[in-house]
């Protein structure tokens, strides 16, 4: 565990907003928005891997595609080392900050060999083809678990692991700071994920990266997170250390995700269980005030429909936006219907 | 319900195309914006074409020794075969399914009484609704309650119609009745919605619905969850406990999460490569696991374990290497590549399935080896720092 003084800053989102405009035609005016990130203030520091926990459609890979400047921002700020990413050249970005998306396959070229694929950044930021970047793709296929040998093979000659590492090989080419890693185990085996996420930490630890690490899988953010944050409806309603949010979580919806974790053993007690009823409403229609209020087992009418609640700090690095948080050991009212 | 008829439906319909012709008359009376026949036929003529062209990769599947079983479809309680990506989950459906319409149709023209009726009413119904639901939830320009209501008249012969939106109302109760069933809140407004209306969850309700509708002995549910957040998810899986209760469904769960295993299923089996490597009991599988692949499969799950000096990450558990490509050929065991243990006799003969334990079946030469989890744990520990180097290769040793 690093110390709290330690800590840089290497991205700071400050009340980020990304509504998407829904159109019913062409000359009409724009009916309504889709508020997929509304209001998203986070700190990535330095060396470490932010984990966003949510399910789909709560805004997690928007906010992902706003860090990487792949999409244009509605709203807010976000500096990335002191720089708004507004302001920075296009080129300058993807050199510091690259991406792993979720399906391998469909990441790559299926025509272009590995060489082609891995090499292909470090051409279009003018650097020669010849000899020496033969080398420097060998070195970062190795780095990666593979073999210098692979680099005139197709990606289709590989398994769905192997040419996750080629995508990763790929964003390391350019040597940047920070890795967006966007459900990159996903659409894997569970014996080879733990291969991925093993590698994930030791290129970690080699070249002292930052990770933010998008996924719905908790299994995997608890392995591989120093820091979570858990998104719900395209609001961040709490952003723990890893250890403090699994064990004491303070957001009714924490507490909910963490209980209901289908875990691998026999003759377990499912007793506390919190089933929580109804749907994620739709982000084009959020409902007022506390965006949970709809599902929460503990909302109170008259404040939690009324007044949005603010990202709070409760204890040292642990911020929820809840009126009432639970403390530690306070349990869910446990609700059995479907 | 005439009993006859609705056989004869049935297993044209396994034909496929004889009773889409048969239905189109009865649908474009009475449908305001006919739907596109000829669109239909061609989907279902890929997947014809999709099916058979899988037929030579499918063959690592015919090991599957539960298809040979002629009394599948009693011994088919709650099996859920735990399949894993790149297996070949899709295959064994399709065979499941393709090999239960055989059945079907040796049963019909055999003509016992008791027997056929408990396939009729399971097997077929499966087989022509997974075809269907492919094409038509997908279908986006229906509302959910037309969707259903025309998957209940091609499973239901004796269901005559249809517009579901002129529907007369003891039609549109059983619509509403079966959305009921599955605890779609305010049903009477669902039923007129698009699907892109419905959140992820409601979809699955729905869908489950659709399939509930024609009262199915088996239910194949091929990664149901996979999409869902796990809220949503442990509602899923309730209802699906609920259903499997209350109308007797056995339920033939696919997935690729042993989370989901142990929440909802009562035997389990494990493929790799193509074949059921391990099968038994769900205590069996989770507890006391004896195939090596099962071992290393579940000690490589990242676990939640709360400690209060988590001093840095661990590395994880792997089994080393990765899945086979299907069509590479194996005289011995598939796993051997993979496995610890793997000596000449291994990669020369393929391993039977032995019975472990009552009802516990592995299929591997050293059962003997790996009744303590734990030593095979160890070893798959010191061996994948061996495999290092070899750069996640599978060499056929």
């Amino acid at each position: 565990m690093k110390l709290l003084s330690d800590k840089k800053t290497l991205i700071e989102l400050n009340n980020v907003k990304k509504w998407f405009p829904i159109k019913s035609g062409l000359l009409t005016p724009v009916k309504n928005f889709v508020h997929a990130v509304d209001g998203v203030s986070l700190v990535v520091n330095k060396g470490e891997t932010l984990g966003i926990v949510g399910e789909s459609g709560c805004g997690k890979t928007t906010l992902g595609r706003l860090i990487l400047a792949l999409i244009p921002i509605t709203s807010g700020t976000i500096m990335y080392d002191g720089l708004e990413l507004k302001k920075m050249r296009n080129k300058d970005i993807r050199k510091k900050m690259q991406i792993v998306f979720q399906d391998p396959g469909g990441s790559m070229n299926p025509r272009m060999t590995v060489r082609s694929i891995v090499s292909e950044p470090l051409i279009v930021n003018g650097y020669s083809d010849g000899a020496e970047m033969t080398k420097k793709v060998g070195d970062l296929l190795e780095s990666v678990g593979l073999q210098r040998n692979h680099m005139t093979r197709f990606p289709h000659e590989f398994s769905g692991g192997q040419k996750q590492r080629v995508a990763l090989a790929r964003a390391l080419a350019l040597e940047p700071d920070f890795i967006l890693l966007d459900e990159p185990t996903s659409a894997l085996d569970v014996s080879v994920q733990a291969q991925v996420l093993n590698l994930l930490d030791e290129i970690q630890k080699e070249r002292n990266l930052t990770f933010v690490f998008i996924t719905h899988s908790l299994n995997v953010v608890h392995h591989i997170s120093d820091r979570v944050a858990v998104m719900y409806l395209g609001k961040i309603v709490e952003l723990a250390e890893t250890d403090a949010l699994f064990e004491r979580p303070a957001h009714p919806y924490t507490h909910a995700l963490l209980s209901a974790i289908p875990e691998p053993t026999v003759g377990q007690d499912r007793t506390d269980r919190i089933v929580l009823s109804g749907d994620v409403p739709s982000p084009a229609d959020p409902p007022p005030g506390c965006r949970f209020h709809t599902r929460c087992p503990i909302a109170k009418v008259g404040v939690c429909d009324v007044n949005e609640p603010e990202l709070e700090e409760i204890d040292v690095g642990h911020k929820v936006a809840c009126h009432f948080p639970l403390t530690p050991g306070q349990k869910l009212p446990i609700i059995n219907e479907v | 319900m005439n009993c006859t008829n609705h056989t004869g439906a049935l297993i044209s319909f396994s034909f496929l195309l004889i009773p889409l012709g048969a239905i189109k008359n009865s649908i474009t009376h009475t449908w305001p914006k006919p739907i596109n026949i000829a669109a239909i036929k061609e989907d279902l003529m890929i997947h014809i074409s999709k099916f058979l062209s899988s037929i030579p990769l499918v063959f690592v599947a015919f090991t599957l020794s539960l298809v040979v079983y002629p009394d599948l479809y009693t011994s088919f309680d709650y099996l859920d075969p735990t399949l894993l990506e790149g297996i070949g989950k899709i295959n064994l459906t399709i065979l499941i399914l393709a090999f239960m319409t055989v059945l079907s149709i040796v049963e019909f023209f055999r003509f016992d009484e008791n027997h056929m009726s408990s396939i009729i009413r399971s097997i077929p119904f499966t087989f022509t609704l997974s075809l269907i639901y492919a094409i038509l939830l997908w279908t986006p320009n229906q509302v959910v309650g037309t969707v259903i209501a025309l998957i209940m008249v091609v499973a239901i012969p004796s269901m005559v119609l249809i517009d579901f939106l002129q529907l007369d109302p003891a039609h549109r109760s059983q619509v509403i009745k079966i959305l009921e069933d599955v605890r779609i809140p305010n049903p009477s407004a669902v039923i007129t919605m698009y699907p892109h209306e419905l959140s992820g969850g409601m979809r699955q309700r729905v869908m489950i619905a659709m399939m509930m509708s024609c009262e199915p002995k088996l239910l194949i549910a091929d990664e149901p969850t996979t999409a869902l957040d796990v809220t949503i998810q442990a509602q899923i899986l309730h209802l699906m406990r609920d259903l499997r209760d209350r109308k007797g469904t056995s339920i033939m769960l696919i997935t690729h999460d042993l989370g989901v295993i142990a929440e909802l299923c009562d035997s389990v089996s494990v493929m790799y490569a193509g074949s059921v490597v391990e099968t038994g009991t769900i205590e069996d599988i989770l507890a006391n696991p004896r195939m090596p692949y099962t071992i290393g499969l579940l000690h490589s799950i990242p676990k939640i374990v709360h400690s209060d000096n988590r001093s840095g990450r661990t590395n994880l558990p792997i089994i080393p290497g990765q899945v086979p490509d299907p069509n590479t050929h194996f005289d011995g065991c598939r796993f051997h590549p993979r496995c610890p243990f793997a000596d000449d006799l291994c990669r020369s003969t393929r391993p039977d399935m032995i019975e472990v334990s009552k009802g516990h079946f592995a299929s591997c030469h050293y059962t003997e080896l790996t009744i303590n989890s734990k030593d095979v744990e160890s070893s798959f520990d010191i061996f994948s720092k061996e495999f290092e180097g070899v750069g996640g290769e599978v060499v056929v040793r």
